[in-house]
């Protein structure tokens, strides 16, 4: 989102101490959930052919957007990026930490306001790689007869295509070295500015110069955190464990695609585990989005 | 004569063995290996004192010691004579063994207590010399020290004896029943 949008639409006011609490709840479903059950994902399936068509789309359009360079198909810059991600986020947890004071609309510093994109951007691509790895696999297994049909629900389906590109676009941030990030964070000037003042900043410092991370182009806010006063421990606890309960999915749906490969895909046991991981994960979700605490990129 | 046990998730456990060995061993069906039971018991009090002394901990290694015995030979027990484990009772084994390499695992222990299949059907004929060859454990030294090899591992303890649990405990009716 566009700086000065994004500052007129950020709370008037937050305490540093909830934004490294953030961090520090991001950091941990990345190190617990997400890069342990990607690594997986791109040890296993990294150099898969795939057969099915709209997994065949989304690794092409990949292959023609992402600018960070890889070998082997999506889920490779994919698994990286989500590693390479908490070490971007502990530049960022030393950036906040380094704040003199709480977080003011008002007279944002450059470099605070890029932190928080930063951590909305990890948030972001956290939970939209596990609802489109869910997506693949479930796409891919039934290329084997696997009976997928109700693990991807169309309004999921819909999230996931309508914001593809900026999802791509947050691999290519968060694909970024970590001495790329510390260098651009260090050239921020340290100057404050609110939602009139960017664009006389900007005739200051160089356009472009406010966001040198181009988060500008990623149109969507995912972290109600910043934007609406919400219990923020439970939704911490909330998040956490829709992460542990689509990381099962994803590791069900590993050992399924494994199982019809080898022409065996009615395993019932397998997946009844998997409808009731499904029904809970939709439960979850449907309760998170009933409290707004799941912001699914439609604002 | 020989005697083995097989669990209730089909995996066997030889506990007698015959002088010269017995090409026809005589196996028992059983519910559950009452040990495994009850340490898991303590486990599932949830009393961190408890599992993190050494005594429990002891209990834990000298079962594992007991029940596996030589671990190659164990699995390979189950890998070439044992037709009642196929499908993803077979690959349990197969995610054990990269558990005990490389401290990863396919999905957690408890995941894999929910899908394995109870008292399976035999499968004549799906045991055999080719089943070892695929989990390549070739090398007869590697699983020597298999205890510390597990333990070491991030969650070694835990995971091994959650695996003891899902290769030699009750069923899941009679867990959740107590």
């Amino acid at each position: 989102m566009e700086l000065p949008r994004w500052l007129a639409s950020i709370l008037p006011q937050f305490g540093k101490a909830t934004v490294l609490e953030d961090i520090k709840a991001e950091l941990k479903q990345l190190r617990e959930v997400t890069v342990p059950v990607m690594k997986k994902y791109a040890s296993m399936h990294g150099k898969r052919k795939f057969k099915n068509a709209w997994v065949k789309d989304i690794d092409a359009r990949f292959d023609k957007r992402l600018k960070a360079r890889y070998s082997g198909n999506f889920i490779v810059p994919v698994a990286e990026a989500m590693e390479n991600a908490i070490v971007l986020l502990e530049i960022a947890e030393r950036v906040v930490g380094d704040l003199p004071h709480d977080l003011v609309r008002d007279a944002m510093s450059l470099r605070a306001a890029n932190a928080i994109q930063l951590i909305e951007t990890v948030t972001f691509a956290q939970k939209y790689t596990r609802s489109l790895m869910l997506a693949a696999m479930a796409f891919e297994e039934s290329e084997y007869g696997v009976d997928s049909a109700d693990d991807v629900k169309v309004g999921d389906l819909r999230k996931i295509e309508s914001n593809l590109d900026s999802y791509i676009q947050a691999i290519d941030i968060l694909s970024l070295s970590e001495k790329e990030v510390g260098k651009k964070f260090e050239e921020l000037p340290d100057m404050t500015v609110n939602r009139d003042s960017v664009p006389v900043a900007e005739s200051t410092i160089g356009k472009g110069k406010t966001d040198p991370f181009k988060f500008g182009f990623i149109p969507v806010r995912w972290n109600p955190i910043y934007y609406v006063g919400i219990m923020l421990a439970e939704w911490h606890v909330q998040n956490l464990q829709l992460a542990k309960d689509e990381k099962d999915m994803l590791e069900f749906k590993l050992i399924q695609l494994e199982e019809a490969e080898k022409g065996n895909p009615d395993n019932a046991a397998l997946q009844k585990r998997v409808q009731i991981t499904r029904d809970r994960i939709e439960r979850l979700r449907y309760k998170l989005d009933q409290e707004g605490m799941l912001d699914n990129g439609n604002r | 004569m020989e005697t083995v046990n097989r669990y209730p998730r089909g995996y066997i456990c030889r506990i007698a063995f015959a002088p010269g060995g017995d090409p026809v061993p005589e196996i028992t069906n059983v519910s559950a290996q009452p040990s495994v039971e009850v340490l898991m018991k303590v486990r599932e009090s949830n009393s961190s004192r408890d599992t993190s002394s050494w005594s429990f901990q002891g209990q834990v290694i000298a079962l594992a010691a007991k029940l596996f015995g030589n671990f190659r030979q164990w699995l390979l027990l189950q890998l070439t004579t044992n037709d009642n484990i196929y499908d993803l009772n077979l690959r349990f084994l197969q995610d054990t063994v990269q558990f005990i390499r490389t401290g990863q695992r396919l999905t957690s222990v408890q995941n894999w207590l929910e899908m394995l299949a109870e008292y399976p059907d035999a499968r004549p004929g799906c045991a055999g010399q080719q089943r070892a060859d695929a989990f390549d454990i070739g090398d007869t030294h590697e699983f020597d020290d298999f205890i510390s090899m597990w333990c070491s591992k991030e969650g070694g303890f835990e995971d091994m004896l959650c695996t003891m649990n899902v290769l030699f405990g009750p069923t899941k009716s009679t867990a959740k029943a107590r």
